[in-house]
């Protein structure tokens, strides 16, 4: 039975194991809501860290907040959002390393950009 | 928000005549002094802000654009200009390109919501690729002022 071809697809001569389909790795897409927690919000300097640390990674980064869908890679489109403390955003990545993205940009948000602390910062 | 909520028109520059950057940024908040949105005696103190705000990270994002921007406690409300600069200024910008469009904001420390807001003004019509090239390519202040304002009636919203 593991040599039975599958229904659809060209007669091959190997053997096609069983379950072929369930594992075979498509493409891989990630995503996970983040609350913004810093005080200041979204701003231009978040905006910088996020592109700079979402350039690191391969894959497509999408920043959904509401119905609005942008490109996590471009500083002009994180701005559009205004995403002032306590939205919610969904990050999106598809690709080969878009699991290992999503979990480190949205421990960036969550650790509040490094802004946390301090009160009396330049913005 | 709208660009009309903080642009001080009478401080625009629609050459600015120096290529670097904090020559650049000191001439946009000089001109603010001068038409009278900023004390003179604070030209200093905001200069040397907003350059240590660049130190923590260019203000460059994208697209020949940047929104050099301070919290200083001199201003009541949100004021800002824009300046254009032909020959462009190397600003470290993420994409590498060189800056021909600045928006320079100057906002009270307690108000981080209207500087967000401003913030997602400019990105949100600068996205509009025309509009992005029709202020790039304006040689008076008057022109930008125009087109400001066109942008202000949704004239240009993508």
């Amino acid at each position: 039975m593991g040599s039975r071809p599958l229904p659809g697809l060209p007669i091959t001569n190997f053997p096609i194991p069983t379950g072929y389909f369930y594992s075979l790795p498509l493409s891989s897409t990630h995503s996970r809501s983040v609350i913004v927690v810093n005080p200041q919000g979204f701003h231009a300097r978040p905006a910088h860290l996020f592109v700079k640390l979402a350039a690191t990674f391969t894959c497509q980064v999408e920043i959904v907040k509401g119905n609005e869908v942008i490109n996590g890679k471009s500083i002009l489109d994180l701005l559009t959002l205004g995403a002032g403390n306590g939205t919610t955003l969904t990050l999106r990545a598809s690709g080969p390393d878009s699991e290992s993205a999503v979990e480190a940009l949205a421990k960036l948000i969550e650790q509040g950009f490094g802004e946390m602390p301090a009160p009396e910062g330049q913005t | 928000m709208k660009f009309a909520d903080f642009i001080n028109v009478a401080s625009i520059k629609s050459d600015i005549g120096t290529f670097e950057k904090s020559s650049v940024i000191r001439e946009l908040v000089v001109s603010l002094s001068q038409s009278g949105a900023l004390a003179a005696d604070q030209v200093e103190g905001i200069v040397a802000a907003i350059m240590k705000r660049e130190d923590l990270g260019s203000t460059g994002i994208g697209r020949g654009v940047a929104v050099p921007h301070t919290k200083h406690a001199s201003v009541e409300r949100l004021v800002g200009t824009v300046g254009i600069s032909v020959e462009g200024v190397d600003f470290n910008s993420l994409d590498g390109d060189k800056v021909h469009l600045l928006f320079l904001l100057v906002s009270p420390p307690d108000r981080p919501g209207d500087h967000l807001r401003a913030l997602e003004n400019i990105s949100r019509q600068l996205r509009d690729e025309t509009f992005c090239r029709f202020l790039k390519q304006a040689r008076t202040a008057q022109d930008i002022q125009q087109l400001l304002e066109e942008a202000d009636n949704n004239q240009f919203v993508s």
